[in-house]
């Protein structure tokens, strides 16, 4: 016996972790075990979505209406403008990988002669598989995407996003299977491109059928002046 | 009343960002899951920040989920329902660091009497009710006071004046004839 043994959950331990009745020592040993055991997470949603229904029992209550905002000011708090060096500071403490990609983005516009009265957006668009650089030139219209990892299946196409706040996500266009793809930003989208979410999903050949994502998110990135 | 194919549309532009889906999310749902995060910690302002938790989980997590509900087994509604347990449940028992005082259970079990439970059966319309219904009465309301009020061993051990290994015997076998009787439904 070279490794430490592992709890065994039988079925009335995922049970009595699902009802909460676990004792709560065993309970965070049972939560720390769930993080990459696909099986047991799908053996707990089976206890999960069985007892539900039991919440039937309880009468619905409003939260006090403050409540969402309180909510919404935690999660999307306002944006101020904050120096490079701040946003940098914050961008170095993200992966490695991001940092670099976002250093190529930030110093390339700036060895552009590019118009000064704009300041350019960028983006980087990071998730488990993808990494890709967005920067957007609003002197031509123009987003310059290029992809630093990741790689759609045969049958399928990257779609990119253009969240803005309290809308729907609208496409911006597919990717091209090379390294580099120039989009030209519908005129619709240019006003609200800054300070915008955006996302890359995994679509079938050519795009969303429907116009609203419908394959996987893959990643998300912030639009920020630098 | 929203759907629940409504509720995962919801979910999945909320995993894109989608503010507003977010709003529309809170809107349909929060009356639901504060019930649930109320009942357990049976404290108002514990129960709101419980809450607050939850659904900065559910804009963290969405996008995790979002793509596959079906996958991981749970139906929308349920996966939230599990988040502001789990919230309720962890914070509960942090919180009491797995002792309860007598005075404190008592008053929980006095608040789970009788007329709850007829109320419950009342609204309980799907398997785990007619699988509850195979249970003792009793056993039965146990499991309803782990699920519904987030009971622990110590209080339900009170409750039904049982020592505590004895309740978690019971409780464990209560469990086995329920996962016996669900998945006979198949």
């Amino acid at each position: 016996m070279s490794d430490a043994p592992r709890q065994i959950w039988d079925d009335a331990c995922v049970g009595e972790y699902a009802l909460g009745v676990m004792p709560y020592a065993e309970r965070l040993r049972f939560t720390a075990d769930l993080k990459n055991d696909r099986a047991l997470q799908m053996r707990l949603a089976n206890w999960d979505e069985n007892f539900a229904p039991m919440t039937g029992a309880l009468t619905d209550l409003a939260p006090p209406p403050m409540l969402l905002s309180q909510i919404e000011k935690r999660l999307f708090p306002v944006a101020r403008p904050v120096s490079l060096f701040q946003r940098l500071g914050f961008w170095q403490a993200a992966t490695a990988l991001g940092f670099a990609a976002l250093a190529a983005v930030v110093i390339m516009p700036q060895l552009l002669p590019a118009p000064i009265e704009t300041a350019p957006l960028v983006a980087v668009i990071q998730g488990e598989t993808i990494v890709v650089s967005a920067s957007y030139n609003s002197v031509d219209g123009t987003l310059n995407v290029s992809r630093k990892r990741g790689t759609e299946a045969a049958n399928e196409d990257f779609e990119l996003w253009v969240i803005a706040a309290n809308n729907a996500p609208v496409s911006v266009g597919v990717l091209q299977s090379g390294k580099t793809t120039i989009i030209k930003v519908p005129e619709a989208l240019k006003a609200i491109i800054a300070g915008s979410t955006l996302a890359i999903t995994n679509e079938p050949d050519g795009g969303s059928p429907t116009g609203q994502p419908t394959g996987t998110i893959l990643g998300t990135g912030l639009v920020l002046e630098i | 009343m929203i759907n629940p194919v409504e509720i995962e549309q919801l979910i999945a532009r909320v995993a894109l960002g989608d503010r507003a889906a977010f709003n529309a999310l809170y809107q349909a749902t929060s009356s639901k899951l504060f019930s649930v995060t109320m009942r357990i910690l049976s404290n108002r302002s514990e129960a709101e920040d419980a809450l607050q938790e939850v659904y900065v989980k559910v804009w963290n997590r969405a996008a995790s989920f979002a793509p596959n509900i079906a996958n991981r087994g749970y139906s929308p509604m349920a996966w939230l329902v599990s988040i502001a347990r789990n919230q309720s449940i962890d914070l509960i028992r942090q919180r009491r660091g797995g002792h309860v005082d007598i005075e404190e259970a008592f008053d929980l079990a006095d608040s789970s009497a009788l007329p709850e439970a007829v109320t419950i059966q009342k609204s309980e319309n799907r398997e785990i009710a007619r699988c509850l219904a195979t249970l003792d009465a009793d056993r039965a309301n146990a499991v309803r006071g782990a699920y519904l009020d987030g009971q622990s061993y110590e209080e339900l051990a009170q409750h039904y004046d049982v020592p505590l290994n004895t309740m978690r015997t019971w409780l464990r076998r209560s469990l086995m004839k329920l996962k016996d009787c669900l998945e006979a439904r198949l």
